[in-house]
């Protein structure tokens, strides 16, 4: 079992460490969070979110393939394997992508992949990236008015960073419970029960946001921060909420992808266009690129090791 | 308002306390020319003194606010704004002492043609610095406030511009010898510079203003 479990934990590490960038980059890299307690705050709330609200994703991952527990953990170990050379290689990487090619690929060996299941995964991957961009948009437009009414520095800086630890907090809790099911999801059913799957997936990740780099975090972060403060605040509220109603609907997205959209929702509000081609070739490989590697590579893994 | 927080109270507070003593080292400033240029030697001098003391009084002050400024208060990049103001806000006192430090050590004779509008002109540039100080003043409760008083800078620093233009038109139509006309033309422009210094702290709240607009 112990043996099932590690290419479940070295991937819920791997998806703590860089993702929390997404969320708690932006308030540490310009000074508004203290490192040590993004990262803390961070892993208690990733634990929280897997417990409270990873149980529709798990099962959404679990039923995606009706493998055994060891394919199921090749197919983790494919996905793992193939977001570690991709971020090697500096390649637009997506765990919850990367995941679900493994589980595919494996799947089509075995002819027992739920297509039902993965139409629906898909169509919420497309809908990531310009859900949060729509959200971004509206929340922008809804709360910038009553912001600039504010008239008071003190104050706003007060309210900015009052709104970063509940966007962080927040942001956490819905990257556990969305994000989760990459890590155990597919141990459900064959190895774990929803339960289980949640608390050592939000554990494993937890552990990640807790050893991630600051160097992640400051690179991330000052990439979103192009933008000012309040914007890049809306860009990680829009990330949060739609990376939370995917957890709702039980769909594993991309943190990346969601702020991505965030950016561009809160930029297009304040009538600066911030896409660009290599932002659009990027979203597409990590819809397309990303789980065709991890299927070959999880493929080529279980010939080796069956 | 315990919301605010005690660093951003005390930050203010010094802030506020540095302008004062800039606006007290240019009070000193005015009389001191003022002193001067009615032939007041003595007045002049204990003028002198005081600006002197008044400015470095600054100085301790803005260091203080500094350190202060880097022990967590504010949102960081507003820090680096706050920092930038400040020592804009200090080099307007430093040039109201290069004023006093030049015509103490030159004591050049300031002809009588133009003594009235040097007098007007260092009246215009202290409140230059007054229109900058409210504006710094109402920066960081009320912004909008802030941004009519930066507008009141512009106007005062343009007003000081013109009359600095005419005394130097007519300085140089005076059939004076040619060193002399360099040595008060220098004065002129020092003094000129106050108000153009208490201009450019008046752009950095613009920006910082501007900055925060969503």
């Amino acid at each position: 079992m112990i043996l099932y479990l590690i290419p479940s934990l070295l991937l819920g590490w791997g998806l703590g460490r860089n993702d929390s960038a997404n969320i708690f980059g932006p308030p540490v890299a310009n000074g508004i969070v203290g490192y040590k307690w993004a990262i803390l705050t961070a892993a208690v709330f990733v634990i929280l979110g897997a417990i409270i609200g990873g149980a529709a994703g798990l099962q959404t991952i679990g039923s995606l393939s009706s493998g055994t527990a060891f394919e199921s953990s090749i197919s983790i170990l494919g996905g793992a394997i193939s977001v570690i050379t991709m971020t090697y290689f500096g390649l637009p990487v997506s765990t919850s992508q990367a995941v679900v090619g493994g589980i595919v690929g494996v799947g089509i060996l075995k002819g027992h992949v739920n297509w039902f299941v993965l139409a629906k995964i898909v169509i919420c991957w497309i809908t990531t990236p310009l859900g949060a961009m729509v959200i971004g948009f509206v929340i922008y437009k809804l709360t910038a008015p009553w912001f600039s009414r504010i008239r008071s520095i003190r104050l706003q800086d007060k309210l900015i960073t009052i709104a970063a630890w509940l966007a962080g907090a927040y942001g956490a809790y819905a990257l556990g419970a969305n994000n989760v099911a990459n890590v155990t999801g597919a141990l459900v059913g064959k190895l774990l029960s929803v339960q289980e799957a949640a608390l050592i997936g939000g554990l494993s990740i937890a552990i990640g946001a807790l050893t991630f780099s600051k160097r992640v975090m400051l690179t991330v972060g000052k990439r979103i921060i192009e933008l000012d403060h309040f914007s890049s605040l809306i860009s990680i509220f829009a990330e949060s909420i739609t990376v939370w109603i995917y957890s709702i609907i039980g769909v594993p997205v991309s943190t990346s992808q969601a702020v991505v959209g965030g950016v561009l929702g809160a930029g297009l509000a304040r009538g600066t266009s911030l896409a660009n081609r290599g932002m659009l070739y990027r979203i597409l490989f990590g819809w397309i690129g990303t789980p065709v590697i991890a299927g070959l590579i999880s493929q080529g893994l279980y010939l080796l090791f069956k | 308002m315990i919301f605010i927080g005690k660093k951003e109270e005390m930050i203010i507070k010094k802030f506020k306390q540095h302008l004062e003593t800039v606006g007290k080292t240019l009070d000193g400033f005015e009389e001191f020319i003022r002193a001067y240029l009615d032939g007041n030697c003595e007045e002049a001098d204990r003028c002198s003194e005081k600006v002197m003391n008044l400015e470095s009084e600054a100085d301790a002050l803005r260091r203080e606010t500094e350190t202060l400024m880097y022990s967590g208060a504010f949102l960081p990049n507003f820090r680096g704004d706050l920092l930038g103001l400040i020592e804009a806000v200090d080099r307007i006192a430093d040039r109201a002492e290069t004023v006093v430090r030049i015509i103490s050590l030159q004591l050049p004779s300031i002809l009588l043609q133009i003594k009235e509008e040097m007098k007007k002109q260092v009246k215009l540039s202290v409140e230059t610095f007054k229109e900058l100080k409210a504006a710094i003043e109402y920066m960081f409760e009320d912004m909008d406030k802030a941004g009519s008083y930066i507008k009141r800078t512009e106007e005062k620093e343009h007003e000081e511009d013109n009359i600095e233009w005419d005394m130097m038109k007519k300085l140089f139509s005076l059939d004076i010898d040619r060193a002399q006309k360099l040595e008060i033309k220098e004065i002129i422009s020092l003094i000129g510079d106050v108000a153009d210094l208490a201009e450019d702290a008046s752009d950095r709240v613009e920006i910082i203003i501007l900055k925060r607009r969503v």
